[in-house]
């Protein structure tokens, strides 16, 4: 992972909201891009994520309405640079405890990454090709 | 299946909307695996099969939970293949459940208390579903258009943390 760079793997293909938009359309967005986030996308530049628990805690908390604005949840989301790799986007992502980043305009999600690392587009996915999926009990 | 006592009327007078129960809307379909597993096996599931929790076992009680995102905190960003530990080594654990016949105003709320996104959804102590934040914000523009917001109340239903 240390020699892979992560933002071969990213996508463009994500929801984008702007801050000023309803919380409840943004979830419309995740739902339709079958996403748990969207993107916050202000002057074509990513600068924050709304996750979808974040909008189901705001919920559980009594804080949401049907009025309430991206700009009161979403928070910022930190750009890694370019060259990084997946070690870098790893730590990155252990660090802030965040479920994104954002490399050049590009998202990679943290399932993404998995994704990325267990399937045949690696070459390191043949070290663990051996291993069959354990067997499900329900 | 609705409580009788979850009809709750609009501020716009247009009727009623029964919040409904997590057993009706949580996933019946989830997949387990004993704790004895590697997270190497695990995640090659999660990514294969596009999951984003597996519920863990010993014994064939549920025990912890292991989503892609513990994955990548708790073992990629230690410097583990995932080959090294298992499973129980890094789930999350006690489960925290509720009870399938609470509604999912209370799921909610349980999840912003705990900053949890996964329920274990049990009936009569057996596990039986399991809930996430994406079955809980489908419902929300309903939920909120109708009800502006969870109510306060009791908190029949919830048993977690377990």
């Amino acid at each position: 992972m240390k020699d892979i760079r992560a933002f071969d793997f990213t996508t463009t293909e994500y929801p984008s909201v702007g801050y000023d938009d309803l919380v409840l359309d943004a979830l419309e967005s995740m739902a339709a891009s079958q996403r748990d986030y969207a993107m916050v996308v202000e002057q074509g530049d990513i600068v924050g994520v709304l996750e979808q628990a974040e909008v189901v805690f705001a919920y559980g908390r009594g804080e949401l309405t049907a009025d309430t604005r991206v700009a009161e949840m979403a928070r910022d989301l930190p750009w890694i640079d370019a060259d990084a790799t997946f070690d870098d986007v790893v730590r990155f992502m252990a660090a802030l405890d965040i479920f994104q980043v954002c490399i050049e305009n590009t998202v990679l999600d943290d399932f993404m990454l998995l994704r990325a690392i267990w399937t045949e587009r690696l070459a390191m996915a043949r070290e663990f090709r051996e291993y069959e999926a354990p067997e499900v009990e329900a | 299946m609705t409580r009788p006592d979850a009809d709750i009327s609009s501020k716009q007078g247009q009727g009623s909307f029964s919040i409904p129960l997590v057993g009706e809307v949580c996933s019946a379909t989830f997949t387990t695996v004993p704790r004895r597993r590697r997270v190497v096996e695990v995640a090659h599931l999660i990514a294969t099969r596009w999951l984003s929790a597996v519920i863990v076992t010993e014994g064939g009680h549920p025990v912890g939970i292991v989503t892609k995102h513990s994955i990548v905190r708790d073992v990629l960003a230690r410097g583990y293949t995932g080959m090294e530990v298992t499973v129980g080594d890094v789930m999350r654990s006690p489960i925290v459940s509720i009870d399938a016949a609470a509604g999912v105003d209370r799921a909610a709320r349980l999840m912003a208390a705990t900053s949890i996104r996964y329920l274990a959804v049990t009936r009569d102590g057996h596990l039986v579903g399991l809930l996430s934040h994406y079955h809980v914000a489908r419902l929300l523009p309903r939920l909120i258009g109708q009800a502006g917001g969870p109510r306060a109340g009791r908190s029949e239903g919830m048993q977690g943390p377990s």
